[in-house]
């Protein structure tokens, strides 16, 4: 690999008058975990959104693999989100109104393939994540740690080469939030995804193979020697 | 480089001289052993960084034996000291039991060299967000080799990283809250 | 080097997998997505069932109409059929116990008397013939006093041809003396030609009233449960957002749920209009004396055929037309906040509608009730 694959520089962003984001910036490199830590209201999930091209940023670059995200249109954007990339947020990112199979299989039916394929692809994340015994229940159904995992199973059922995880374990208990940790940094050294985790947990955070740290706006990455 | 804060300090100071007695007494609860078992039962569960000595095993041994804690339960052939099994009698389980339900000691880490160093260099003027950064690294690195070995490690490796880990990550949180206190406090003396 | 795999669209079928993921969202969605679902149906089912009701309006007027003709005794002179013994005939009107009563007294004057439909034979002298209704009255402690009202012998019954709704008190009595009798006439045949209800025009704005009055609050109801479900809505579609669904395909998807709602929500208005379809009968308004007939209560085939088209159709149309104006994102629902224009022009129609349709039946009003009033004996 000849450069980064996410990369992100002098990010601005403004949510009213102050500055979510005021200069940050990251790279990310091949099948790394990275933290991004910092105290809560510092930008770190800002950080992630832009990163993801979820968020647009005010000024500044994000390149993915070389292309500009913000030069995409909505359509391209979206694919990379279904193939490329893969998230798990605290909470609401599962549609309550389907099963953890569906949900898990939904990228992968958004993306046209067909409902057996998909729901059997579907079927070995949730065995490997360890929550096949869900399969059939909804979000509202399932405990935290549960419906965590599931998330987890959705983000690598596309075998994205990014994950975005916003604070993974943060409504969980130290317990279950060990248990989706570990099974979402093994999973992702598996298929040799890139995970972009954003804690302000130390625990979490140890998981990683190196931190960014962002306050007030600004990050401070310790720079990975490729 | 922080030497203050590898995983030795902490997994070495689980078991603390004091309590060795009463922790090869534990080990004997489960069974009559040879001092050589014994040693090695303990290293494995709790001595990863620190095993014991022999002298040490054998000294604390013969101390349990003449306050009338352990017995010897059987003698083989040869000489020496490693040659005799050690059964608990019931004063020593009498013991065990106390220790167990008596609390430690709350340990205010109010004197630890962190503590120190940071209050030092918050009082010199220099930026909390730096000290806090730096130390962050270095905590960050023990706790990744201690996430690390608790993945790869048994039941008991998971607890003592565990009790490390929360240990660490509540130094760090202290210092998150210090740093956001002094940056707050030295930008308002700077208006 | 390119990782963007652009690759060709199957478009069709991912339209379709769209299309079939908002249906999975709008069935099966646990007991909040049924709710919803539920709420969209009853309200939808509401509006057509106001609808189908009102198409059949003008039928079931019609209806009765005609078939108060087919049995009318001729005013004019009636020409001779070959074969046929004329018979004479008067119309008579009564009350009792506050309910009107209508009846035919006959004087045969052959064995070959013409009938009235609903009749198989036409009484003789001291022989009475009796709509269901009246006879069931008679027959009833209520009709005590009624009875000595008829003491001819009863010989059949009139069926419902011969009805213009099944609580009618109709009769045909014979009579000795009818040619004598005020009113009466000689005729060859029962009926008159059938007119066309001349207040058609009238008519159909006095239905157009009632169904807005009808509909309104049935359109507040959908507007509420919709804008109830929206909260939950928005997150789903940002949910949807977050998984790489791209703007096209969220819209797609909300039509597919939409479109399941006017679905259940015509077969709930269907169910419910058969069921009002079923009560009819037994109920008694005084607006329309006698009742009305389940079978007259028939829709316009044709637009029905409209109503079912136009209902999902709508439901779709206005699925994508509310979401033009928001930005699904994956963070969440953006609402476009730009001072909007305030097309009044949108906001006039119906006011203009309204009072082009009264201006248009208007002036017709005035001169059928002169008419009418002429009309009259």
């Amino acid at each position: 690999m000849s450069g980064p694959l996410l990369e992100a520089m002098d990010l601005y962003k403004s949510f009213g008058p102050t500055p979510a984001l005021d200069g940050a910036g990251m790279s990310l490199w091949p099948g790394e975990v990275v933290a991004v830590m910092g105290p809560s209201g510092s930008g770190k999930s800002t950080l992630l959104h832009c990163l993801a091209g979820i968020l647009r940023p005010d000024s500044g670059t994000v390149s993915y693999n070389g292309t500009e995200l913000s030069a995409l249109s909505d359509v391209a954007r979206s694919e990379l989100r279904r193939t490329e990339f893969g998230f798990v947020f605290q909470f609401g990112q599962l549609v309550p109104e389907l099963t953890s199979l569906e949900n898990v299989a939904l990228p992968l039916r958004l993306g046209g393939m067909r409902r057996r394929e998909a729901e059997q692809a579907a079927t070995e994340w949730l065995e490997r994540l360890e929550v096949a015994d869900v399969a059939g229940k909804r979000p509202g159904e399932t405990s935290g740690g549960q419906g965590q995992r599931v998330a987890v199973a959705r983000a690598l059922v596309t075998r994205p080469k990014v994950v975005f995880a916003d604070e993974p374990t943060g409504a969980l208990d130290s317990l279950n939030g060990e248990r989706v940790m570990r099974l979402l940094v093994a999973a992702a050294k598996d298929t040799t995804a890139a995970v972009v985790l954003v804690t302000h947990e130390a625990r979490v955070a140890a998981y990683s193979d190196r931190e960014v740290v962002v306050r007030d706006g600004k990050s401070t990455q310790v720079e990975l020697i490729p | 480089m922080h030497q203050g804060y590898s995983p030795k300090v902490y997994t070495g100071g689980t078991v603390v001289a004091m309590s060795i007695g009463l922790t090869l007494l534990g080990l004997l609860e489960t069974g009559p052993r040879h001092g050589y078992d014994l040693k090695r039962a303990y290293d494995e569960h709790f001595g990863q960084d620190r095993p014991l000595h022999y002298g040490q095993v054998y000294s604390t041994l013969s101390r349990l034996l003449r306050d009338g804690l352990v017995e010897v339960d059987g003698v083989e052939a040869g000489e020496g000291p490693e040659r005799k099994r050690y059964a608990i009698t019931a004063s020593g389980v009498t013991d065990v039991r106390d220790w167990l339900v008596t609390p430690e000691r709350p340990e205010p880490y109010l004197h630890s060299t962190l503590y120190t160093k940071v209050v030092l260099a918050l009082m010199s003027g220099r930026s909390a967000a730096e000290v806090l950064d730096v130390q962050r690294g270095a905590h960050l690195e023990t706790m990744r080799t201690l996430t690390r070995r608790k993945l790869t490690g048994d039941l008991a490796d998971q607890l003592i990283c565990d009790h490390a880990l929360f240990h660490l990550e509540a130094d760090l949180r202290w210092l998150e809250l210090t740093a956001a206190r002094l940056d707050q406090l030295s930008a308002e003396v700077r208006r | 080097m390119t990782m963007l795999r652009l690759r060709p669209r199957r478009r069709l079928r991912q339209w379709w997998i769209d299309l079939m993921l908002g249906i999975r969202l709008a069935v099966g969605g646990g007991r909040a997505g049924w709710g919803r679902l539920a709420l969209t149906a009853v309200g939808v089912g509401l509006g057509v069932t106001v609808l189908l009701a009102a198409t059949s309006v003008s039928h079931m007027l019609q209806a009765r109409d005609d078939r108060g003709y087919a049995r009318a005794v001729p005013t004019s002179e009636s020409a001779k059929i070959p074969g046929v013994d004329p018979v004479y005939a008067a119309l008579r009107e009564t009350t009792f116990d506050d309910r009107d009563f209508e009846g035919v007294i006959v004087q045969k004057t052959g064995p070959n008397a013409p009938l009235p439909p609903g009749v198989d034979r036409l009484p003789d002298v001291g022989e009475v013939v009796l709509s269901p209704a009246l006879r069931q009255l008679l027959d009833s402690p209520e009709g005590e006093l009624l009875r000595p009202r008829f003491p001819e012998r009863v010989v059949g019954t009139v069926d419902p041809s011969g009805l213009t709704g099944p609580h009618e008190l109709f009769f045909y009595v014979g009579v000795p003396d009818v040619a004598g009798s005020s009113g009466s006439a000689v005729t060859y045949h029962f009926g008159r030609p059938s007119q066309p209800r001349y207040l058609d025009g009238l008519l159909w704005l006095l239905i157009a009233l009632g169904s807005v009055a009808l509909l309104m609050p049935v359109v507040v109801f959908v507007a509420t449960s919709t804008r109830l479900a929206a909260a939950a809505r928005d997150r789903r579609l940002a949910a949807l957002r977050l998984v790489g669904a791209d703007g096209e395909q969220v819209r797609r998807i909300a039509a597919g749920e939409a479109f399941v709602g006017a679905l259940v929500g015509l077969v709930v208005g269907v169910g419910l209009f058969a069921l009002g379809r079923a009560i009819v009968p037994t109920l008694d308004p005084p607006a329309l004396r006698g009742g009305i007939f389940a079978a007259d209560v028939r829709p316009d085939w044709t637009l029905v055929a409209l109503i079912l088209v136009v209902v999902p159709v709508l439901a779709v149309v206005i699925a994508m037309f509310s979401l033009r104006r928001v930005m699904i994102e994956p963070l969440g629902v953006v609402r476009r906040a730009r001072n909007q224009r305030r097309r009044l022009w949108w906001r006039l129609v119906p006011p203009v509608a309204g009072v082009a349709l009264l201006a248009s039946q208007g002036g017709r009003l005035s001169q059928k009730t002169r008419k009418k009033a002429s009309n009259c004996r």
